[in-house]
């Protein structure tokens, strides 16, 4: 059994690990960074200097200028200090620069002159063409910089002479054009982004919310409990209907009602959730039918009314939802429990059972059941993460203030920390049930630890 | 093809005659998906004037795939007027992209409706813009047929690839030289920065040109990382001279695919979907590629559990004894065994991709709205609730489609098992 739990956790924390690593890679790729929605900028360039100042020191300050992972690996036309400039089109213009003429150190002096200007720019407005300047800054091609440079220097204005200083260290000609081709691994140690928002995350900080400034971690753990509770309530449901209709169906199999029980779970089984919800909320709530449920929300009363009948007013809001994210389960399950059921029927045991002169329903629950409610473990564990999905599609439709629906708002706020939080939060928890699962599975059956072939019920 | 694929089509007939209700939906919506230009379109199919014939249609289907360019011909109010010799419309006169205004702000259709004719009726009724919901419909059709068979041919290639590798090879029967390893990692890494890395910016140019030269330029990348590869492939039998390459080991291939499985599983895929398109541009290829990387699992388990049944087969072990590679052995006498069950497995994910799109476009996420699936068609009727025919149509399309798949699946479930007779 020990060894079995070593292995076991052997492997969780790879699992988690990869977690960490795809969440932390599409935040990192999202457009716009914390700093500037700290300071409440867009991705378009800066205004003035004093904002940009202080738009640069809060990254600095986040962490955000550090490079985003222990090593990278890229080509050697690139210069190693390319993480270092915020805006992404400009890191782009940069990067193509760099591979086409393979001379990274012209390119960043010229870019880094070019930068020196725009603030010159951005200082005075009569001083220099600010809206040039940001077309230099996002150009990658060399020829077309130095068309734009020819136009500048042509003017009668005090900033040709700059635009002629500027033109003559642009990297014409591309003396290293193999440089490209030569892969370069770069080790930038431990002071890096992943490695501090992984330490971060350790502490239990996940950042903050662009909207409202409240911290991630908190939102979601209040969303999570309101999640649990619905999904929860739906998988018991699910399985206290699930087991006795599995188990009927089996021990009947092939009669009449059989085929009509697995018929309409096979019809239940094929509808869309958020159709059936939709259609529920327009017949049965308000609107230009029935008026029998409330449509929307968790719970309409106050902390103060008494705690019955909040239990009845949240089990009220519940009822829809909760009948919306079961019904698939249930049909699912109950197949489940038909096969497992029909597989152990036919064994040795039950007829010797059958035999002593049990009475039918010491048989069914007592020996059949008992038997085949080991695969039952592994389903439900597996059910997890497609009814935590299916929740998400319930709680946006019917507003209940859950995960998904924080997601959904979130995602279309375009709040990344909030998205990426909530997808790390959701795949661990999954993560967690399984191998929880798992230890149970071997906890219930005392042959997976002791055989080494097998690893464990998931397998199957 | 070999003989025994053919076996398997025979299988798929059987199970198509006891589920008649699963094929004949697929098979109307496959000819409704390959003909909706020509069923429901705004454009005449076939108009005569003075001596000159159009096929207005097909060259509008045409001109919209991009392959000519429609610059001088005629309007559509050129095909309105009353003057033709010969003039064929549509049975549905209408694109999905029609909006009627004199039937907007949804018509019910049983409700009395301002048209000139039978022909030009909304069989289905119109939603609130007085677009027709069965042109909608139809040309829903081909954008589900699209999701389901784009995300399953990746799904069903990876899970198929990497469930027969699993279950074929195990932990201990892929024996590998070190050398051989070595060489394997190297072409990858190497075959990846020079197909892909340093050709970043032709791929990224090519993407934003056109998907026409996005496609010719990835074909040259793959290419170029494929000739990497076996160059690298070939050197290994070069450094297994070594005696310290030339040791062999086995490679826990099996460990290494269900661990992979067992991450993939563990993540919801629909946050996973969501993560992705909070940052990317919405587009309907996107989420289609999604879900074919995300769903492949469940094939991979089922090609992987027949393969552990399939190996320890007489038939496997007479192909071995008469010294056939383990390549040909796999692809020739252990897969088409295996074909049923992914058969299953992919019809069922078939119908799932579609529930997952449709769920994605009723929340207008990740597909854009241009786009009109179902379920973007169901989203509508959420914001006018008094609409019924809105919920019910594309619900019931849905409905009816993921139903087929399922009952097709569940018949070729139950087929007499046919590898014991081989």
């Amino acid at each position: 059994m020990q060894r079995y739990l070593l292995k076991r956790l052997l492997i969780f924390f790879p699992s988690l690990v990869l977690v960490t690593l795809l969440c932390f890679w599409l935040a990192a790729s999202a457009p716009g960074d914390a700093a500037q929605q700290a300071i409440g900028i867009g991705e378009d360039q800066q205004s003035s200097n004093s904002s940009l100042a202080e738009y640069l020191a809060l990254r600095k300050k986040m962490g955000l200028d550090l490079p985003l992972f222990y090593f990278s690996i890229s080509n050697a036309a690139l210069p190693d200090t390319l993480y270092r400039i915020p805006d992404s089109k400009e890191r782009e213009a940069m990067e193509r620069m760099c591979e086409t003429t393979g001379l990274p150190e012209a390119v960043a002096l010229y870019r880094h002159k070019l930068s020196m200007w725009r603030s010159e720019a951005l200082e005075n407005v009569n001083a220099a063409p600010l809206d040039k300047i940001n077309e230099l800054a996002l150009e990658g091609d060399v020829n077309r910089s130095k068309r734009i440079l020819d136009g500048l220097a042509a003017d009668t204005c005090a900033w040709a002479k700059q635009a002629v200083v500027l033109r003559a260290l642009l990297p014409l000609k591309s003396t290293q054009p193999y440089l490209h081709f030569l892969p370069v691994l770069r080790w930038h140690g431990l002071n890096n982004q992943y490695h501090r928002w992984l330490a971060q995350i350790a502490t239990g900080d996940l950042g903050v919310s662009y909207q409202d400034q409240r911290p991630v971690a908190g939102l979601l753990i209040e969303a999570l409990k309101r999640t649990l509770l619905l999904c929860g309530s739906a998988l018991l449901i699910s399985l206290l209907i699930a087991v006795p209709l599995g188990i009927y169906t089996a021990v009947h199999a092939g009669s009449r009602i059989d085929r009509g029980i697995s018929g309409v779970l096979f019809f239940l089984h094929a509808i869309p959730n958020f159709w059936l919800a939709s259609m529920l909320i327009v017949f049965f709530c308000g609107g230009d039918y029935l008026d029998v449920f409330p449509a929307f929300g968790w719970s309409s009363l106050d902390a103060d009314a008494s705690l019955w009948s909040r239990v009845w007013d949240a089990a009220w809001h519940l009822l829809l939802p909760v009948l919306c994210l079961m019904y698939a389960g249930l049909a699912y399950l109950a197949r489940q429990v038909r096969g497992s059921m029909l597989a152990v029927l036919p064994a040795e045991f039950i007829q010797t059972a059958r035999a002593k002169g049990l009475s039918e329903h010491a048989v069914v629950w007592r020996h059949a059941f008992r038997n085949s409610l080991l695969p039952l473990i592994t389903i439900i564990a597996g059910m997890l993460p497609m009814v935590i999905s299916g929740s998400f599609v319930i709680e946006c439709l019917f507003s209940i203030p859950g995960v998904g629906k924080l997601t959904y708002e979130a995602v279309l706020a375009r709040n990344f920390p909030v998205v990426y939080g909530s997808v790390l939060l959701v795949a661990s928890f999954t993560i967690v049930a399984m191998l929880l699962a798992d230890l149970l599975y071997a906890w219930a059956d005392p042959r997976i630890s002791f055989s080494s072939q097998q690893k464990g019920g998931a397998d199957e | 093809m070999s003989r025994r694929y053919l076996q398997f089509f025979n299988a798929f007939k059987r199970a198509a005659k006891k589920s008649r209700f699963g094929i004949g939906y697929l098979g109307v919506l496959f000819v409704l998906a390959l003909t909706c230009n020509s069923l429901a379109n705004e454009w005449p199919l076939l108009a005569a004037k003075n001596g000159q014939l159009f096929l207005p249609a097909f060259h509008q289907s045409l001109s919209d795939m991009g392959l000519i360019k429609s610059v001088n011909y005629p309007r559509l109010e050129f095909f309105q007027a009353p003057d033709f010799r010969l003039l064929i419309k549509a049975p549905i006169p209408y694109s999905p992209s029609t909006m009627d205004e004199r039937n907007s702000r949804s018509v019910s259709p049983f409700a009395k409706q301002d048209v000139s004719s039978l022909c030009e009726r909304h069989w289905l009724g119109t939603d609130e813009l007085g677009h027709d919901v069965l042109a909608l419909l139809i040309h829903g059709a081909r954008l589900a047929l699209l999701v389901g068979l784009g995300s399953m041919s990746i799904a069903g290639f990876l899970g198929i690839l990497l469930g027969a590798l699993a279950g074929y090879f195990g932990d201990e029967r892929m024996r590998l030289s070190r050398a051989r390893l070595l060489m394997i990692c190297l072409a990858f890494g190497v075959g990846f920065f020079f197909a892909f890395n340093s050709r970043y910016f032709i791929l990224l140019d090519a993407w934003r040109d056109s998907m026409l030269s996005f496609l010719l330029q990835a074909c040259i990348s793959i290419g170029l990382f494929l000739i990497i590869y076996y160059v690298f492939y070939r050197g290994a039998n070069w450094l297994e001279k070594v005696s310290f390459f030339n040791k062999r080991f086995a490679l826990p291939l099996d460990a290494l695919i269900l661990r992979l499985i067992e991450v993939l599983l563990a993540l919801p895929m629909l946050f996973l979907i969501l993560a992705i398109v909070a940052i990317a541009k919405p587009s309907l290829g996107l989420v289609v590629v999604i879900i074919g990387f995300t769903s492949w699992t469940g094939i991979a388990r089922l090609v992987r559990a027949e393969m552990l049944r399939i190996r320890s087969m007489p038939y496997m072990e007479a192909s071995q004894a008469l010294g056939f590679s383990p390549g040909y052995s796999l692809w020739r006498h252990a897969l088409p065994n295996a074909m049923g069950p992914v058969f299953v497995a992919l019809a069922f994910g078939f119908a799932n991709a579609i529930l997952i799109e449709s769920g994605l476009s009723f929340l207008g996420l990740g597909v854009p709205p241009e786009v009109l699936t179902w379920g973007a068609l169901l989203a509508e009727a959420r914001q006018s609730a008094s609409s019924w025919w809105l919920a019910i149509v594309p619900g019931l399309a849905i409905f009816c489609t993921v139903m087929a798949c399922n009952s097709l699946a569940e018949r070729f479930a139950k087929r007499p098992d046919s590898s014991s007779a081989n």
